[in-house]
């Protein structure tokens, strides 16, 4: 796996360069980068590998524009890193009000036994350590997953049918 | 036989496999009177779960097999029923106790039998229905390659006993000459994020003959007697799976997958092909062109993008 600074690099050098596409392929990890337009999104086909999308490169903008802008929005970069920080904290309370139930290994996520029957739970459904909140396949092994704690379900984070990966977030729980 | 008596075997003759749990039994407060029964039946206690009412003959089935498995642990404690509604479903049960790793459950017949998508799989007498519980000390990540090993057991047992080279469709259905003869569905349990048990079951059609099979399933699925014309013994196919699985599974415990992923490949007929991957969500084609290292079928689209299928019904186009 590339780490984020080296993506962040790669970034950086095909940004500046006259390369249009990039893909990088190893160990079953692919990033795509694609440069001045829009990348077709594949990633509702579940089996998709991780596409990224690199940031468009500004719109021919010009110096005067900037210097205006600049002069317009009176915000002091150290200001401006302080409120980011403080978004940062806010997003992370947030997050940290509710217990997360994560998928413990790559495969298909399931909210019902079967095709057709009732999701095991909804929004609103109160769920014990033991109760199976949804099922994980890869390979014909199908992993019920128990919501390990007691409390409420607030949100389910993936559609059914959907390729979840390893350690990602499947339902929220506000515990008791 | 007494009234009481009469009412407990009763409760038992109508539980799935004859089977009642130690609170089952307790709520009908019986547990003093469970010593005498007719001449046919015997009581079984079955780990902690409960006790079972079992035929005086399947009893001697089951010891004789339990004392000629040539292995350490796998079908070193069987349950062998005449009927039972899934041997997943009673696998389960026996996992809510404590249970031995190895632990199996062969049925003659199971009226309830699952496939992937709870799809039902036909499993009147004549084919081999049975699941086991392993409790593999391994990440969860990894426990589906355990899937594949399982299909590799079943390829080097029916190799091993008959002139016949079935093939792996991935990632573990079994298949005679292009026909599905195998099929194989796990179940996992964890807590805390480890893992409890592994629950697998295996479906082999072994002396079915074409009418037992449902008019639209014929042309895709036959059994190892429709190939061989040959009548074969279930019990030894079971044995010799014990055998198989045990020394793939030890192999794995100690090197991972590597070594059973390059067996895999070699039994796979799915490699190589151009197919249709059948998902949750829709279709997708491509070339197949290997595995991952996790077990997911690699998929080469035409425009070169590669794919990692991990649920999918696959054909060739």
């Amino acid at each position: 796996m590339l780490k984020v600074q080296e993506i962040r690099e790669l970034i950086r050098l095909i940004d500046q360069s006259g390369i249009d596409e990039f893909t990088y392929e190893s160990n079953g990890t692919k990033l795509v980068m694609k440069k001045n337009q829009m990348v077709e999104s594949k990633i509702s086909r579940n089996q998709q590998p991780t596409v990224i999308e690199a940031p468009k490169k500004p719109v021919e903008e010009k110096p005067e524009q900037r210097m205006n802008d600049k002069q317009s929005v009176k915000v002091s970069p150290q200001e401006e890193q302080q409120n980011r920080e403080k978004e940062k904290q806010q997003v992370e309370t947030n997050d940290g009000d509710y217990h997360k139930i994560v998928s413990p290994m790559v495969g298909t996520f399931y909210r019902a036994p079967s095709p057709g029957a009732e999701p095991y739970v909804k929004v609103g459904s109160k769920v014990t350590e033991k109760t199976i909140v949804c099922i994980v396949e890869a390979m014909k092994l199908f992993n019920e997953i128990e919501a390990d704690v007691k409390g409420e379900i607030v949100d389910c984070l993936v559609e059914d049918g959907q390729l979840v990966e390893y350690g990602q977030p499947l339902f929220l729980v506000k515990t008791e | 036989m007494n009234n009481q008596l009469q009412l407990v075997v009763d409760s038992f003759l109508k539980a799935d496999g004859n089977m009642l749990s130690m609170e089952e039994l307790k709520e009908k407060g019986c547990i003093s009177s469970l010593d005498q029964f007719g001449s046919n039946y015997r009581l079984e206690q079955m780990g902690d779960y409960g006790y079972r009412l079992i035929k005086e003959q399947l009893l001697f089935t089951q010891q004789r097999f339990t004392e000629t498995v040539q292995t350490e642990f796998i079908g070193k404690q069987v349950y062998f029923f005449d009927t039972v509604s899934s041997t997943q479903r009673i696998a389960k049960k026996l996992t809510m106790n404590q249970v031995e790793e190895g632990t199996m459950i062969i049925a003659e017949e199971q009226t309830d039998g699952r496939g992937r998508m709870a799809r039902k799989w036909h499993s009147q007498k004549g084919g081999l229905w049975f699941s086991f519980i392993v409790k593999p000390e391994i990440p969860i990540a990894t426990a589906p390659q355990l899937t594949l090993l399982t299909a590799v057991a079943v390829v080097r047992t029916i190799e091993d006993l008959l002139p016949l080279h079935p093939k792996i469709k991935w990632p573990n259905d079994i298949l005679l000459h292009g026909k599905k003869v195998c099929g194989i569905l796990t179940e996992l349990q964890a807590t805390d994020g480890n893992i409890e048990a592994v629950i697998i079951g295996v479906g082999l059609n072994v002396n079915q003959q074409k009418e037992a099979f449902p008019e639209d399933i014929r042309k895709k699925a036959t059994s190892i007697s429709l190939e061989t014309g040959m009548i074969v013994d279930p019990i030894s196919l079971l044995k010799g799976f014990c055998f198989q699985f045990e020394q793939l599974y030890k192999l794995f415990l100690q090197h991972g997958f590597q070594q059973i992923k390059n067996m895999w490949e070699q039994s796979c007929e799915t490699i190589g092909k151009e197919v249709t991957a059948t998902t949750f969500k829709g279709t997708v084609k491509g070339e197949a062109f290997g595995i991952s290292d996790e077990g997911a079928l690699l998929l080469k689209e035409k425009d070169g993008s590669v794919l990692r299928i991990f649920s999918a019904d696959i054909d060739g186009s």
